[in-house]
């Protein structure tokens, strides 16, 4: 694995977005780094989907303004970026997307179940 | 219109890999419907275009088989998987199609899911029962870019057959 990127431009970028635009942000980010897209190609790809709801909208802004950070850090435009390297962003970008402070509404034994009932199925 | 395939008219099927972790989700929370991108079988002629390794569900399959299969915690793949699958959530939660405890419960799952939740699958997808579902990308568009592949925001359960290839 190439060595671990530099979030903190990134994280800049995402400070003081509401939680589902980061989300929306982290998403379309790793799908630009996967498929090694240009950004005319990504904006070219987003049509699509159906019925982006306004936030989705709102985070093409800063996935641009994030791809133009990797593309300034790495010197290099995604494309032309080394696989190791847009694997190694593409590893910790949800280390992007903020803590969900809303009451939890989890119980652990619920989520032990499903995890049981998955291996019971397969 | 005709969508797709690699000669005159549509191809005949669609495939699509998912984890076996979305697939179940799908099941569960989504009533059987699952949100899929999809392409046709890579052409056989040499002298046509094939999807690049990213939009070849065949090709995903099998980097999610050789990451499980080798242990990889660092997989990319994965990593995005994970992305995924709480982006799909976040999605269908602010369209109130699950509640917000479910989302909350799927971003948990999906955080404490091991590798081997993502076993891939392969959806075999028959053209015909979802060419009204498919989500098309402007043909003038698509011309930009070399991969021919679709989404379906909601592909039901009756519309698909599943393969294991590994096993």
């Amino acid at each position: 694995m190439a060595r671990r990127p530099n979030l903190t431009p990134l994280k800049a970028i995402l400070k003081g977005q509401p939680r589902n635009v980061a989300i929306e942000a982290v998403y379309q980010l790793g799908h630009i780094l996967s498929h090694r897209f240009t950004w005319d190609e990504f904006v070219a790809r987003t049509p699509a989907e159906t019925k982006k709801m306004p936030y989705q909208t709102e985070a093409l802004h800063w996935v641009k303004d994030m791809v133009a950070a990797i593309e300034r850090t790495e010197g290099a435009p995604i494309p032309d970026l080394p696989e190791d390297v847009r694997v190694a962003y593409g590893w910790c970008l949800n280390g992007l997307i903020p803590p969900d402070t809303s009451p939890r509404r989890v119980r652990q034994e619920d989520i032990d179940a499903f995890f049981r009932e998955a291996r019971l199925a397969s | 219109m005709a969508i797709g395939g690699k000669s005159a008219g549509a191809p005949l099927t669609l495939f699509s890999t998912v984890t076996s972790l979305a697939y179940r989700i799908g099941e569960r929370f989504y009533r059987q419907r699952h949100y899929v991108w999809c392409a046709p079988a890579p052409p056989t002629d040499a002298h046509m275009s094939k999807n690049p390794p990213s939009s070849d569900p065949i090709g995903i399959y099998w980097t999610y088989h050789r990451d499980i299969a080798g242990g990889d915690r660092h997989s990319a793949a994965i990593a995005a998987n994970r992305n995924g699958i709480i982006r799909g959530a976040r999605n269908w939660c602010d369209r109130k199609v699950i509640s917000e405890a479910d989302c909350q419960f799927i971003e948990a799952i999906v955080r404490d899911a091991p590798l081997t939740e993502f076993r891939p699958l392969l959806l075999v997808i028959p053209w015909r029962g979802v060419q009204n579902k498919i989500v098309p990308v402007d043909p003038d568009r698509r011309a930009r870019t070399t991969s021919e592949e679709y989404i379906i925001e909601f592909l039901p359960r009756r519309c698909f057959d599943i393969l294991e290839l590994h096993r």
